[in-house]
C-alpha cells in the first residue's frame, strides 16, 4: 500500500493527515504539505493527524523534529493526534512527549 | 558533421560531395565497400551515405562490416539505390542501415533525412554521455565507499574491545552501518559500553555517529563520568547535525568492584539485567529524547542505577531488532526480546536471539541495522590480582627523583559543576607517572575524593548501599543534598617525593566537614567481604603503603609507591 499525505487548512488550524508507513518514502510529500499549511495566511496551529500510520520510522522522527522547529520559529502550536499503539510505543522509546503534544 | 559518401559513380560522388559541403558539412570519399570500411576506421565519419550496388564489395557488406567493427558507436547510415522496392527496403535496415532513399537523388529528401538522423545521433551521444557518467560515478561511489568503509573500520577502535566481558553484534541494512558498539576503560578501570544508533542508515547515518565515537573514547579515558560524557556528546550531536538528524544511544558504566551499573537511555529499546537463571531483574526504559534532540539547557543526563549481588548480563539491542519485519510485515517485537532472554545463560542464549532473528526475516531485505549487545557482570573482581602486580613492577630507570606538589582547594559550586578527577588526572598525565601508576592513582584519588565528598560532605550513610535496594535510595539522597551544598571545601593535594631511593606519591584529601568515624567502618568493612560498600576503600589499603585519617577523620592520606 502506497503511503499519502494530505493536507488541509481551514480558519487559523492547518492539519496534515498521513496513512500508511510514515518514513523517509514520503520525505517529499509531507514536506511539500507542511510548507503549503506554514504559508497559509494566520495558521496558529498545526495538528499531524497519525491515525491511519501503521509504522514509524526514525527519519519519520527526524521529520517531526524539523517541522516542529519551523512552527515555533512561527510561533504554530503543533499537536500530534491520534497515534496507533504501536506508532505510540516508537514516541514513547523516542520520549517524544516531552517534545510534542500527543493526544 | 563529417560524412563519408560511397558510390562507385564519380558525378554522383562530387555532386553529393559539393551539396554536403554547402550545407557547411566535411566530407569523405569512398568508391567502393572496401575503401568504404576503410575510410570509416581512418576519419570516424557521424553520418554515411552509401550506394547499395557496387564492385569489390557492395553496401550492404560494407554496413555489416562496420557495425561488426564498432560496436561501441552507432553511426548512422543512408542507403542510396535506384531499387527501392520493399524487400530491397528490408535488406538494407537488415544490414545496419538505417534509412533508404531512391536515385536519383531527391536533394529535398536527402535534407530532411540527413536533419533526421542528425536528432538521432544527438540523442544517441547524450545517452552515450550519460552512461559514460553514470559509470563514472559508479567507480567514484564505489572508491568513496571503499574509502569510508575502511576509516569508520579503523575510528571503532579494536584493541579497545574486551572479549571477555562484551559480546555485540552488528548487522548492518547497507555497507555502513549507523549503529556502532564500543568499549572504553576508565583509568579506575570502571568499563563504558556505548550503543548508539544514528537516524537512518547507510553512509549518511554511519558518518552522523563518528563525532560521538573520538569523544567516548577520550573522555572514557580521561575519566570523565558518566554524566559528562553523555552531555558532551548531546552537545556535539545537536551542534554538528541538522535538525532532524540524531543519535539513539544507550551508555552504561559498570563498576566491577563496588559491582554498580550506571545506565542512560535516550531513545532506545529497553535495556536488561538478566540473572544467570534467565530473570530479568532490571529493564531500564528509555528515559529521554535521543541525542542531539534537546538543547544543552534542557538536556538530562540523569543516568539509572543499578547494583548487583546474582551475575548475570546486561543486554541491550537498537531498534532494528524489535522493529525487524518477517515477509508478512510482522515486527520481531521486544516481547519476544524478552521471551528469549528468559532462557538461562549458558544455552547460548546470545546465538538464541540471532538464530531466531534470522530465521524471522529470511527471505525480506534488511531495512535497518540491527545490533545486540551482552555485557557480562560477573563475580566482584578479584583485586588481590591487581594489587600482585603493583609489586611486581620493576623500579623506573630514571634515577633523577622528580619532586612536585600540586594541591587544589574546590569550593562548593566547583564540587557540584566540575568533573573533578580527569581534571587532576590530566596533569598527572602531564607530569609523567606511567601508565600502570596513572589507573591506580585515579582509584586512590576518585575513592578519597568520593568519599570526602558522600561521607565528609553530604553526611551520607553507606549503610544504606548495603542492601541493593537502598542503592538507588542512597544515590537520590546524594543527588537533593549535593543541590543544596554550600560554604564547603574539598582539598586535594598530590606530591610526589622520595625516601631514599624509592619514588612515592603522596595523596591527600581533606574536606571541611565535620570528620567520620572511618576506623570503626574499615574494620567493618575489613570483618566481612560480603558487604557491598566499602570495598573500595580496601581497595585503596591494598594498593597503598599507608592510609590514614587523621584529624576529625575529615583528613585521609594515602601513600603510594611508584618504584622500589
Amino acid at each position: 500500500m502506497a503511503s499519502t499525505v494530505s493536507s488541509r487548512v481551514s480558519d487559523n488550524k492547518g492539519s496534515l493527515s498521513l496513512n500508511g508507513r510514515f518514513d523517509f518514502s514520503i520525505h517529499r510529500d509531507f514536506r511539500s504539505n507542511y510548507e503549503t499549511i506554514l504559508s497559509a495566511e494566520g495558521v496558529n496551529e498545526i495538528d499531524v493527524d497519525l491515525h491511519g500510520v501503521d509504522y514509524i520510522d526514525s527519519s519519520a522522527l527526524g521529520m517531526l523534529l524539523l517541522l516542529r522547529e519551523k512552527a515555533m520559529e512561527k510561533k504554530i502550536q503543533m499537536k500530534l493526534l491520534n497515534p496507533k499503539d504501536s506508532v505510540r510505543q516508537v514516541l514513547e522509546v523516542a520520549n517524544f512527549g516531552r517534545l510534542f503534544n500527543i493526544s | 558533421m563529417q560524412v563519408l559518401i560511397v558510390d562507385d559513380a564519380p558525378e554522383i560522388l562530387s555532386q553529393l560531395s559539393r551539396h554536403l559541403i554547402s550545407l557547411g558539412h566535411i566530407v569523405v570519399t569512398a568508391t567502393n565497400g572496401v575503401e568504404a570500411v576503410t575510410a570509416y576506421q581512418a576519419n570516424c565519419p557521424d553520418l554515411i551515405i552509401m550506394d547499395v550496388d557496387m564492385p569489390e564489395m557492395d553496401g550492404y557488406q560494407a554496413a555489416a562490416r562496420i557495425r561488426h567493427l564498432d560496436v561501441e558507436r552507432w553511426v548512422p547510415i543512408l542507403f542510396l539505390s535506384s531499387n527501392t522496392d520493399d524487400s530491397e527496403r528490408a535488406k538494407g535496415l537488415e544490414a545496419g542501415g538505417d534509412d533508404y532513399l531512391g536515385k536519383p537523388v531527391n536533394v529535398f529528401l536527402l535534407n530532411n533525412k540527413i536533419m533526421a538522423l542528425r536528432r538521432i545521433t544527438d540523442m544517441q551521444d547524450q545517452v552515450t554521455r550519460y552512461a559514460r557518467e553514470l559509470q563514472t560515478n559508479l567507480e567514484h561511489n564505489r572508491d568513496e565507499r571503499v574509502l569510508a568503509r575502511y576509516l569508520l573500520d579503523h575510528i571503532i577502535r579494536q584493541d579497545k574491545e574486551e572479549p571477555d566481558l562484551v559480546r555485540s553484534w552488528v548487522s548492518p541494512a547497507q555497507h555502513f552501518s549507523g549503529d556502532v558498539v564500543m568499549t572504553a576503560r576508565t583509568p579506575g578501570n570502571e568499563l563504558n559500553v556505548l550503543l548508539a544508533d544514528a537516524t537512518g542508515h547507510g553512509l549518511s547515518a554511519a558518518i552522523s555517529v563518528i563525532p560521538v565515537i573520538e569523544s567516548f573514547y577520550s573522555m572514557t579515558e580521561k575519566g570523565f563520568t558518566l554524566t559528562s560524557i553523555v552531555r558532551e556528546l548531546n552537545h556535539k550531536i545537536k551542534h554538528l547535525l541538522p535538525i532532524d538528524r540524531f543519535v539513539a544511544a544507550v551508555i552504561i558504566s559498570i563498576d566491577y568492584t563496588n559491582q554498580t551499573i550506571r545506565v542512560w537511555n535516550g531513545g532506545a529499546p529497553d535495556v536488561f539485567f538478566v540473572a544467570d537463571s534467565g530473570e530479568i531483574l532490571r529493564a531500564w526504559p528509555s528515559a529521554h529524547p535521543a541525542l542531539g534532540i534537546l538543547s544543552d539547557e534542557e538536556f538530562d543526563n540523569t543516568p539509572q542505577y543499578f547494583q548487583w549481588e546474582d551475575v548475570g548480563s546486561i543486554f541491550m539491542c537498537s531498534d532494528g531488532l524489535p522493529e525487524a519485519e518477517d515477509e508478512d510485515k510482522k515486527p520481531f517485537t521486544m516481547a519476544q526480546v524478552k521471551n528469549l532472554l528468559t532462557r538461562p545463560y549458558d544455552k547460548g542464549r546470545f546465538q538464541l536471539i540471532k538464530d531466531t532473528l534470522a530465521a524471522h526475516i529470511e527471505g525480506v531485505q534488511q531495512q535497518d541495522d540491527i545490533s545486540l549487545v551482552d555485557i557480562r557482570c560477573g563475580e566482584p573482581l578479584r583485586w588481590t590480582s591487581l594489587i600482585k602486580d603493583t609489586q611486581n613492577i620493576q623500579a623506573t630507570a630514571n634515577n633523577n627523583h622528580s619532586r612536585w606538589r600540586l594541591s587544589l582547594s574546590l569550593g562548593a559550586e566547583e564540587i557540584k559543576q566540575l568533573d573533578a578527577l580527569p581534571l587532576i588526572m590530566n596533569w598527572l598525565d602531564q607530569l609523567n607517572i606511567g601508565a600502570h601508576h596513572r589507573g591506580q592513582a585515579f582509584l586512590v584519588l576518585g575513592e578519597l575524593f568520593n568519599n570526602a565528598l558522600d561521607h565528609g560532605l553530604l553526611r551520607l550513610d553507606s549503610r544504606f548501599k548495603q542492601d541493593p535496594n537502598g542503592f538507588e535510595q542512597y544515590i537520590n539522597l546524594r543527588e537533593k543534598r549535593l543541590d543544596a551544598l554550600a560554604d564547603c571545601t574539598v582539598e586535594v593535594e598530590l606530591e610526589r617525593f622520595h625516601v631514599e631511593a624509592q619514588e612515592r606519591l603522596r595523596i591527600r584529601v581533606q574536606d571541611s566537614g565535620p570528620g567520620f568515624d572511618y576506623r570503626n567502618i574499615i574494620a567493618k568493612y575489613e570483618a566481612s567481604d560480603k558487604q557491598f560498600s566499602g570495598r573500595g576503600i580496601l581497595l585503596v589499603k591494598q594498593l597503598c603503603l599507608s592510609l590514614e585519617y587523621t584529624d576529625k577523620g575529615n583528613e585521609a592520606t594515602a601513600v603510594y609507591q611508584l618504584s622500589k
